[in-house]
């Protein structure tokens, strides 16, 4: 096991394209650490260049005391598992598996424990004697995840390793992958696109675009306290609702207004950090979830609602999906326990204001309702 | 007073039982209209001469008016001629300098074609393909102006480049050079000829066969801990493995029919005492020459045995691990 040190690291392509443009990223000791972010935003680049599949342009990677920028990728201790599986078409599972360690020139009964004991703790035991071919999506994903742990590497890299599978597939062997990680502790770097993979396998999630990391913590961190409008936008599902308005001061108080009748006052630590921004124009932005159809617990105040009217409903069982608009064209979506509602309706929207975010204008506008310690470490 | 709604016209809907379709437009017999130019064109030039051979194989026939039934003794005929056994071993010469020495180097020409790092790949493509483009004819021309004895231009090459090695390495002297091509050493100038003309040609199946390798599968093997070697022999080769297959075969058929080249460098008779006599030269002779279709006829299915047998050969090897 080792730490992964990204230091200042750029990846130019010929044609002077900047996949990567100067990131730094520290990864702990047995840390699972998920890059994600959407297509061409230079997380599998990042993730290539530590496995050493792509030259470094700049800045250094180092894995455990060395930095690896010259040493090919069998001397890296690393192990990877590609989204196509990539397994040898003519080598059984067993064979597959043992490449590697043959390779390395390991003895025959070590390899031949090594392979036993990772097809036992992926439970492709009974699989060790058919080829690729004969086995399916998920069966050759296991085949995949046995033969790098099989070498028992200091790093684990996934590059997109789940994206093949069918839905449920995917949930089962994503608990695979965190329970395997458990087990062996082992340094994780793990690339997807898929913002539910990273909320749910990784110990943080490093949110990428257009060569940058946006913002790097927690789960629940990145999820409650975006530091910018991109981040606030990839994670949650419904994505985050998005009202243009400006802040405004008004009865002594401030107030989150805009042309189409939206007003609602910001009190608590939203009026007190988007003080020094009064008069301007921000981006309000409102989790699904923090938006209530009657007053309650989170949302009492009256003066911090919404009237919209129900286009489109979509039942999701004990929930439901509400899609508002207002007369201006302002559109939100409301996730709500479900009840009987006509489409049409007009409705006086309950917001939880501890919920709510303000986004100085543009597609990767700062937060400016964070405290400025979270604010200032994006990366 | 109630109006009653009209109900759709019947005879507007198609129907699919009417007469008018069976009779019509979709006609019964119109398939067999389609396929017929091709099925009368088949039965005309392929089933009835193949059909027909097999009789003229068990005749002695010099020609429609003189056939006679002979059963097997073509073969027996064939098969006992030592000058067939001799274009048979040319043949197989060929077949198997083709096999072993022209296919692998049209496989590193493809292999190194293929890398990245080649500066105009798309123009050393073409020149090596290009030889192919040229007709066979002009092939024969100019081979039998580079294989000639004195003032050929390998011979001269030859020479010039022991007058070189000599400045390096004394000893070896010059060598005045007269290597006989086109008289002793038929079968190998029949080889350089063709490898001349075919190399490229083959490397063109390894290109696109290359092209297709997975490219995260050689990336995986890396990170496993795979040279180059081993990246080659355990993901490369086996992925190529099928059109490599796809290629002998075609390379051995091709081998086994050859006949233009070496009758146009060498005449019909295959150079001095037959050293560039192949198998379908040995049939032209028999059957257009001295006119007996009959024997022909027979070597013709001799040849044929022969091909199929390794066509049957192949086809186990390559079902025997599908990939």
């Amino acid at each position: 096991m080792a730490q992964v040190l990204i230091r200042d690291v750029v990846k130019v392509y010929p044609g002077n394209v900047t996949a990567v443009k100067g990131i730094n990223l520290d990864i702990a000791d047995g840390e699972f650490m998920v890059l994600v972010g959407p297509s061409g935003c230079g997380k599998s680049t990042t993730l290539r260049m530590t496995a050493g599949l792509e030259e470094i342009s700049d800045g250094t990677v180092s894995i455990g005391p060395r930095i690896v920028n010259d040493v090919p990728p069998k001397d890296r201790d690393i192990a990877m598992v590609f989204q196509n599986y990539a397994l040898y078409p003519h080598m059984t599972v067993y064979k597959n598996m043992a490449f590697g360690l043959k390779l390395r020139k390991f003895p025959k009964p070590e390899i031949h424990k090594r392979v036993t004991d990772a097809a036992e703790i992926l439970g492709i035991t009974p699989l060790l004697d058919r080829k690729p071919k004969a086995l399916s999506g998920g069966q050759r994903q296991r085949v995949a995840l046995g033969r790098a742990i099989v070498r028992d590497p200091s790093v684990f890299l996934f590059d997109e390793p789940l994206s093949n599978l069918d839905a449920k597939l995917r949930v089962e062997t994503r608990a695979e992958i965190k329970r395997l990680h458990k087990r062996l502790a082992t340094t994780t770097i793990y690339v997807t696109h898929d913002q539910e993979e990273a909320m749910t396998l990784g110990d943080r999630v490093c949110i990428m675009s257009e060569g940058l990391i946006q913002q790097c913590d927690t789960p629940l961190a990145v999820y409650e306290r975006p530091v910018n409008r991109f981040v606030a936008a990839f994670l949650g599902t419904p994505p985050m609702n998005f009202i243009d308005g400006r802040l405004t001061p008004q009865d002594g108080g401030l107030w989150f207004t805009n042309d189409h009748g939206v007003k609602i006052k910001l009190t608590g630590h939203h009026a007190e950090l988007a003080a020094g921004k009064a008069g301007q124009d921000v981006v309000m932005g409102l989790r699904p979830e923090g938006m209530f159809m009657r007053p309650g617990a989170f949302a009492q105040n009256e003066e911090q609602t919404l009237d919209m009217t129900v286009d489109v409903i979509e039942l999701l069982g004990n929930t439901m999906d509400v899609f508002l608009s207002n007369a201006g064209g302002d559109l939100a979506t409301a996730r709500v326990k479900a009840e009987e509602l006509a489409e049409g309706t007009p409705l006086k929207i309950h917001l939880d204001i501890s919920k709510i975010h303000l986004f100085e204008p543009g597609k990767f506008g700062q937060n400016i309702t964070l405290p400025e310690t979270v604010a200032a470490v994006p990366g | 007073m109630s109006t009653a709604t009209p109900s759709p016209e019947p005879a507007m809907l198609p129907d699919p039982n009417s007469k008018r379709r069976r009779g019509g437009r979709y006609s019964w017999w119109a398939p067999y209209v389609f396929i017929g130019p091709f099925v009368i064109l088949f039965l005309v030039f392929t089933v009835y001469p193949l059909l027909y051979s097999v009789i003229m194989a068990m005749q002695y026939n010099d020609g429609p008016k003189s056939a006679a039934f002979v059963g097997l003794t073509n073969f027996k005929r064939v098969l006992s001629d030592p000058v067939f056994w001799r274009a048979m071993k040319n043949t197989f010469l060929f077949a198997a300098a083709s096999i072993f020495i022209k296919l692998p180097c049209s496989l590193g020409l493809a292999l190194l074609l293929n890398r990245e790092d080649i500066r105009a790949r798309g123009f050393w493509r073409l020149i090596f393909f290009s030889p192919v483009l040229v007709g066979l004819a002009f092939v024969a021309v100019l081979f039998s102006l580079i294989f000639e004895k004195n003032t050929g231009l390998l011979n001269v090459m030859l020479e010039s480049g022991t007058q070189w090695l000599n400045g390096y390495l004394p000893f070896i002297g010059v060598w005045d050079i007269e290597f006989p091509w086109l008289q002793e050493w038929v079968l190998t100038a029949i080889i350089i000829a063709s490898f001349w003309m075919y190399v490229g040609f083959n490397m063109v199946y390894f290109l696109a066969a290359l092209q297709s390798v997975s490219k995260e599968l050689l990336e995986a093997a890396e990170v496993d801990g795979a040279g180059p070697w081993h990246r080659f022999l355990n993901v490369t080769v086996p992925a190529i493995l099928p059109v490599g297959m796809f290629v002998v075969l075609l390379s051995f058929l091709g081998s086994m029919q050859l006949f233009e080249l070496p009758y146009l460098l060498l005449g019909p008779g295959g150079g001095p005492q037959g050293r560039g006599l192949t198998v379908v030269m040995y049939l032209y002779e028999n059957g257009f020459n001295a006119g007996n279709l009959g024997y022909a006829s027979a070597v013709g299915w001799i040849l044929a045995v022969i091909l199929f047998g390794f066509a049957m050969v192949q086809k186990f090897l390559a079902g025997k691990d599908d990939i």
